[in-house]
């Protein structure tokens, strides 16, 4: 059981460093996307990106926001991050 | 702990909480624990046409995780001492 | 083991930040105190309540407050507000 619980962690624990710096898709509770670039994150999943762009739901909805800094999403609010 | 510890230098000083369903009370603080529930004295609710069911409580213990919002005034806060224990709150969080 | 979300914006202390909450609120004000909680303090903060009107159209509702404590469960974004 241990060794599983250390294999899932490693494995998570692998796909967030090697996304660091990559595109990436972040979904949010409320349906909120933001695409940019991943800049760090946490094991809480706070998340820190640069150049992102705010959408709903779906990149093909249109745009609702850029942000030219850097942006703080809160871990407990997101759904899912992958790789854009 | 930093905001368990900002709560405590504001009891006895009259404070306006908001809670997550819009119901907004103003009252003295009476006390506050490390989850920031709140103990609230001589409540008035600051809309009471549309909160009439609390007209007549005067005392009240508001679960910490029912906040919204404490709205503050500005002489009550020391903003210097406070970015300082934030400061030092986050160097001492680092594991 | 400096570059973690949180980490990100206690450079923001005594600056303007811009924060998205649950429920189509925003606020913008000067911070003044966080935790990793995201439970802050801001100052001189501007409120902005976004809602739809008995016709269906958006409008913005204004609040203004010289100190206020904001719970971190509602925050979801932050970032420096450099946009309007």
């Amino acid at each position: 059981m241990s060794a599983v619980t250390q294999e899932t962690t490693s494995a998570s624990t692998q796909f967030l460093s090697d996304i660091i710096g990559k595109p990436v898709n972040v979904k949010l509770h409320s349906g909120m996307l933001y695409i940019g670039t991943l800049e760090s994150i946490d094991g809480f999943m706070n998340i820190a990106l640069s150049s992102a762009t705010e959408h709903y739901e779906n990149k093909n909805n249109g745009l609702i926001n850029t942000y030219n800094s850097d942006v703080f999403l809160r871990g407990t609010q997101v759904m899912y991050i992958s790789e854009a | 702990m930093l905001f368990f510890s900002f709560f405590k230098t504001l009891v006895d000083q009259e404070v306006v909480v908001q809670l997550k369903n819009d119901i907004e009370l103003k009252g003295t603080l009476q006390s506050v624990d490390q989850f920031l529930n709140l103990k609230l004295d001589n409540i008035s609710c600051t809309d009471e046409e549309k909160y009439p069911h609390l007209v007549s409580v005067r005392n009240i213990f508001i679960r910490g995780s029912t906040v919204r919002y404490v709205y503050l005034n500005k002489n009550m806060v020391d903003t210097n001492l406070l970015q300082d224990a934030t400061r030092r709150e986050a160097m001492s969080e680092r594991k | 083991m400096s570059d973690t979300p949180l980490d990100l914006w206690k450079l923001n202390l005594d600056e303007s930040i811009y924060v998205k909450l649950r429920g189509a609120r925003s606020l913008v004000g000067t911070l003044q105190a966080f935790d990793s909680h995201c439970n802050m303090v801001l100052s001189d903060c501007v409120e902005t309540i976004y809602s739809l009107n008995s016709e269906g159209m958006l409008q913005n509702e204004e609040r203004k407050s010289e100190m206020l404590f904001v719970r971190g469960d509602s925050v979801t974004l932050i970032t420096t507000p450099d946009e309007e």
